[in-house]
């Protein structure tokens, strides 16, 4: 059985490696056979930032985030977070979504990993 | 007794509380004779030699570790454990009837 998984993106990449981490775990199941659905919150949204010298680990996000494009991966950008870091250039097709989408996209979801 | 499969995902380092949860999971789920694969992963992987873990192994625990983690946060090969890629945890999400993720 295939188990659509969530992966939920909450740290700060400012401060944290977790995000950046939490990306590649995320392209490693993806790669596989479960759908993944990725949601980014807070301060988390900005490993889709054009310029990534200033996050953690942010040198390593050019080894994974290409292939999400490729793939047509979507992120969901919490909308008020989306709203804050003002964002308008990543090059990722990114959904902004309320809390209350993401809450059923928690309900859809089988398998959770939160970061 | 029907036995399941119980897996546990965990990436945070053994300053943390989440190895004393993984611990007492896996002591209860092994105790009722079901199935325990524990895959460490990031800050995980300085769990790796805990005592308690190398305990549980004898008990039965499957103990899988990220090499990429490993590598990364200076955790040297183990035969208490496989070191493998994330392939492995995508199988661990399939196989198991519950996973739980202790990040």
């Amino acid at each position: 059985m295939d188990h659509f998984i969530l992966v939920l993106i909450k740290s700060n990449p400012l401060k944290s490696h977790r995000p950046v981490e939490a990306i590649r775990i995320a392209l490693g199941l993806a790669s596989g056979e479960h759908p993944v659905q990725i949601v980014l919150m807070d301060q988390a949204p900005l490993v889709l930032a054009e310029e990534s010298e200033d996050l953690v680990d942010g040198e390593l996000l050019p080894k994974f985030l290409p292939t999400f494009k490729e793939w047509g991966q979507t992120f969901h950008v919490e909308e008020e977070s989306w709203k804050a870091l003002k964002l308008d250039k990543t090059e990722y097709q990114v959904v902004p979504i309320s809390m209350s989408r993401i809450a059923k996209l928690l309900q859809q979801a089988s398998r959770f990993m939160i970061f | 007794m029907n036995k399941k499969k119980l897996g546990l995902l965990l990436s945070t380092s053994p300053e943390h509380a989440n190895i004393n949860t993984a611990v007492k999971l896996s002591t209860a789920a092994l105790s009722s004779g079901h199935d325990v694969y524990l895959y460490l992963i990031d800050e995980g992987t300085k769990n790796l030699p805990d005592a308690r873990l190398k305990e549980l192994k004898t008990q039965g625990l499957k103990l899988f570790v990220c090499a990429y983690g490993a590598e990364r946060h200076g955790i040297e090969p183990d035969d208490q454990a496989v070191f493998c890629g994330l392939v492995v945890l995508s199988d661990l999400i399939k196989g198991c009837d519950q996973f739980i993720s202790l990040n």
